[in-house]
């Protein structure tokens, strides 16, 4: 297994905002303390490298899987010579393979998620990014190889997964050069990322997922079909989740642009309950997929939000 | 709509206030960035147009209920505030003997009945007659035919006239009234007695209309009978003193009578002025007491005088040597002019003290011996003491053996005034009928407390312990003064109101041996202690008995018996001597320079005068209940919606 990448060596990227906006200067330094947990997944992997994870293949580890009978051609070292002694028959003897596991992260790039309700609380892209760039850096820490897909208006990026700690650098460039976009194609970009990753392998969303439903369930269930294990991590913003709002005027969508005379203190009710439905059915969605949902909430730390949720999932595996 | 206290209406200023808040709590229309407006659908659009809604609907609520308060707090009415189309009308009516004149009274009522047959329905009557106190007999009123009834169903008595109380009890309720007219019917014969002390410079209040009946010239023929005394000669005859108010020379009878028994008769000439006869005729034996009666006039009322079968005397009071100026000797002196009973003032004698005497003691020597001797026998026969507290050694141990003590009070430089006067003490009959200000004005420099179980206060000191007291003793009446009488302890002796007390005060320690033969109706009787029945013996209308205590006041002239106590005593009561004389005194003018010529209040200064007026209206409708049961109402439903809307 690789040793994880020295955090003291990784440059602080300071990438553009669309909107104008200057971008804060995401602080990788946290992910240092991000323990040491294990990222595995629920499903068989599939890897081109041996790993630690369990394959569905038959491979040259310790552990024995099954016999078969001796076909010519067959290594004689594999034949079981005691059980020919009983039984006067050849037999080959199998063991399990194990693969290296292959990590995809996507990350919702919609207006929806350049957010931040108030200072000193997180924007919700950069929450999405630390906690992203912490997946993978459990993946590169236990030598899996990581991936990244950024949601736009579809699949706007991509990058292949993989396991070196030169990987790792092009990594976070690539997730420090992501901007918002001002539509958003997460179905579209999960469709299309099912089309081109590999088999089994764990795919992790950081998104609002506000989205249609039903087409996401699609997405997901596609996703599920090829053996991928999916992890939902719905990034919200306390003004999502509290609505501590005393407003009164014009209401903006910053993903339509949509417009609307609301007074809040007169919607809060009406809003928390379509909001908590919404919620509820996304997480039945991942549930269904036999995925893994959480809600993470901006205003606290990134990395001990994650951590926290990996172990309760390690414990649950 | 009227208002009680429209000032409330102020008040509603306030409603500022909750659109003030409103308006500083409005929050600036501003855009608000939002993730997604997915979760604030139509519904949220219509939520928020129903809260502007709710919160336009609770500052109408919050308002309308400070308005419905405020309204309720000026006490709304129906109705015009002022009577301005309304008269009031005040009917003084005067019920004293001379109205007995004949045809007077009937004039009087006559003349009464045309003013209220001059109002219209609306305007308000009353009726107040002016004797023996003035007292509504109808309070002002709607009701006409009230008034009317007690008009008709009144009648004379047999008082005396006097017109300035009831003339200023009028005026001042007219003065009160919201009437644009307001007239005061001044139903008297404007005898010369009756307007005695009254003030005619002093008008009534501006706007009050007054009215007289024509003033009556004195009745052709008219002599009273005013004097009635009994001579011990051996005729047994009666002194009779007749007076006649006419020049012109009348011929009359004269009858005495032993109850209804006619016992002499005697024709006289009666000139101008006191005539004085004599009539020789025996005392029939158990004769209460004889009746003289001289043939009617016109006022037939005064023709006749009673007189009780008992000896005319003066009291005596037997009194110790003062060692200063004797004021008491010469108040008592001054008693003798004063109608009633006369009192006498003789030195104490040097042998035992009748017990049938008043003494009254000043001196230190009266409480040594020998006098002490007598003074204890005379207090154990029962004898009625009278003493003046100067702080002598004697006569502190003395009081304090009759269980009284005595302490001298602290020199001040301001003078004292009594107070807590005991007015119905028949001590201060003088003054039970008249204004205490008199005793009120009397400055005392010096003095001394009272204290003591039994004593009974008459008049206390201003840190109200008893300067002046009775001794609660059973049948002995013991009167403590708490002071000296000289100048150095008060002013009293120089004051009005000393003579009328000192002869009061003798009156009623003497009362056990009155021989007073000739009360007048209005006189207050002073009896022997204890209750008792007064029963008429001999009026001019059937009268019933009266339980009586310690006095009585007579309202018809006669005989009468007081029997109580073991005491039986008769009493003749006679007309008061100044309703004889029926001459007017003021003229027209006079009486109509009583208008003020002021200018009447206008409406507005009327309405002001309302809250008679609206009382009525505005306690029959009672519409400010139910406006501040709106206004709960309103203030429920403000906090109900409020609860809804508040963030």
């Amino acid at each position: 297994m690789p040793p994880p990448p020295s955090l003291s060596r990784i440059p602080p990227l300071i990438g553009s905002r669309p909107s104008g906006r200057p971008a804060a200067r995401l602080d990788w330094q946290l992910l240092a303390e991000l323990p040491s947990l294990a990222l595995r997944s629920r499903c068989l992997v599939d890897g081109f490298l041996s790993g630690w994870h369990r394959s569905p293949r038959r491979g040259s580890s310790v552990e024995f899987a099954e016999y078969r009978d001796y076909h010519p051609g067959d290594d004689l070292r594999r034949v079981d010579w005691r059980l020919f002694g009983r039984s006067d028959r050849l037999h080959v003897k199998q063991f399990e393979d194990e693969a290296q596991m292959r990590v995809f992260t996507v990350l919702d790039a919609s207006a929806s998620m350049d957010f931040q309700s108030r200072p000193g609380v997180g924007n919700k892209l950069d929450f999405a990014r630390l906690t992203l760039a912490g997946v993978a850096l459990l993946a590169q820490r236990q030598g899996d190889a990581f991936g990244l897909g950024v949601a736009g208006a579809d699949l706007t990026d991509f990058l292949r997964a993989r396991s070196s700690l030169s990987h790792w650098h092009t990594y976070l460039g690539r997730l420090e050069r992501v901007q918002a976009q001002k539509t958003t194609g997460l179905v579209c970009a999960l469709t299309a990322l099912a089309e081109i990753i590999p088999p089994r392998s764990l795919v992790v969303i950081a998104s609002d997922f506000y989205e249609d439903l039903p087409a996401l369930g699609a997405a997901l269930n596609r996703l599920r079909y090829d053996g991928h294990d999916l992890i939902g991590l719905q990034v919200l913003d306390p003004l999502e989740l509290d609505f501590d709002l005393e407003h009164t005027g014009i209401w903006l969508d910053v993903e339509t642009g949509e417009q609307r005379p609301l007074d809040a203190p007169a919607v809060r009710a009406g809003y928390f309950q379509r909001f908590r439905q919404f919620c509820t059915a996304l997480e039945e969605g991942f549930r269904e997929v036999k995925g893994d949902f959480v809600q993470l909430r901006t205003d606290q730390p990134p990395v001990a939000a994650l951590g926290s949720f990996l172990a309760k999932r390690e414990g649950r595996l | 709509m009227s208002w009680v206290f429209p000032g409330f209406l102020a008040g509603a200023a306030v409603i500022g206030l909750p659109v003030l808040l409103h308006l500083l709590r409005r929050r600036p229309r501003e855009v608000v960035r939002f993730p997604s407006l997915r979760f604030l659908g139509e519904s949220a659009v219509r939520d928020t147009r129903r809260s502007q809604l709710r919160r336009w609907l609770t500052l109408l609520l919050r308002c309308l209920a400070l308005a419905l308060l405020c309204a309720a707090f000026a006490r709304p009415y129906w109705g015009t505030p002022a009577t301005a189309t309304h008269r009031a009308l005040v009917i003084a009516l005067d019920n004293s003997m001379s109205q007995q004149t004949t045809g007077r009274w009937s004039q009087t009522q006559r003349w009464s009945q045309q003013q209220l047959n001059a109002l219209s329905p609306g305007d308000q009557a009353a009726l107040l007659i002016m004797e023996p106190e003035p007292v509504w007999l109808v309070p002002l009123t709607e009701d006409l035919a009230r008034v009317r009834s007690a008009l008709a169903t009144a009648s004379p008595g047999y008082y005396s006239t006097r017109y300035a109380r009831p003339l200023r009890m009028a005026a001042e309720t007219l003065a009160n009234v919201p009437a644009q007219t307001k007239i005061l019917a001044w139903a008297a014969d404007e005898q010369r007695a009756g307007w005695r002390g009254t003030d005619l410079a002093q008008t009534l209040p501006p706007g009050v209309n007054f009215r007289f009946l024509d003033i009556l010239p004195a009745p052709l023929r008219q002599a009273a009978v005013v004097g009635l005394h009994s001579i011990d000669t051996p005729t047994n005859g009666l002194a009779v003193t007749i007076r006649q108010y006419q020049s012109a020379t009348n011929q009359r009878t004269l009858t005495v009578y032993a109850g209804q028994t006619a016992i002499a008769t005697q024709t006289v000439a009666l000139a101008a002025g006191d005539n004085h006869f004599t009539i020789p005729c025996p005392w029939p034996k158990e004769a209460p007491g004889l009746r003289v009666t001289l043939d009617p006039d016109d006022l037939p009322a005064d023709d006749t005088a009673w007189i009780a079968a008992t000896t005319t005397a003066t009291n005596v009071l037997l009194m110790d040597a003062s060692p200063e100026t004797d004021f008491l000797a010469h108040a008592l002196r001054a008693t003798q002019k004063v109608a009633g009973t006369p009192c006498a003032a003789a030195p104490l004698p040097g042998q035992a003290w009748p017990a049938e005497s008043a003494v009254i003691l000043r001196d230190e020597a009266s409480f040594r011996e020998p006098a002490l001797t007598r003074l204890n026998q005379f207090c154990a026969a029962g004898g009625a003491v009278w003493i003046f507290v100067d702080g002598s050694a004697a006569q502190k141990v003395w009081l304090q053996q009759h269980g009284i003590r005595i302490t001298p009070r602290p020199a001040s430089t301001e003078p004292w005034h009594l107070r807590d006067w005991d007015t119905g003490h028949p001590a201060l009959a003088a003054f039970a009928q008249q204004n205490l200000l008199p005793l009120l004005e009397v400055e005392f420099y010096g003095g001394f407390d009272l204290a003591g179980e039994t004593l009974a206060p008459i008049a206390n000191w201003p840190d109200g312990r008893p300067a002046l007291a009775e001794l609660d003793a059973g049948s002995q009446r013991l009167l403590i003064t708490g002071f000296p009488l000289n100048r150095e302890a008060t002013d009293w002796p120089t004051r009005p109101s000393f003579v009328p007390f000192i002869h009061g005060a003798a009156r009623w320690l003497g009362a056990f041996k009155e021989t007073h033969n000739d009360w007048r109706v209005g006189d207050t009787i002073s009896l022997p202690p204890g209750e008792g029945r007064w029963h008429p013996l001999d009026i001019p209308v059937p009268g019933h008995d009266q339980i009586v205590n310690g006095s009585v006041r007579p309202e018809m002239p006669g005989l009468y018996e007081f029997a109580g106590g073991g005491v039986k005593k008769t009493f003749a009561v006679n007309t008061p001597l100044e309703e004889s004389d029926l001459a007017p005194w003021p003229n027209a003018s006079e009486l109509a320079a009583l208008e003020s010529a002021a200018p009447a209040p206008n409406r507005r200064q009327t309405a002001a005068l309302l809250p008679s007026a609206w009382t009525k209206a505005e306690n029959r409708q009672r519409l400010w209940w139910w406006l501040l049961l709106a206004g709960g109402c309103a203030l429920l439903a403000e906090l109900a919606l409020a609860n809804r809307t508040s963030p």
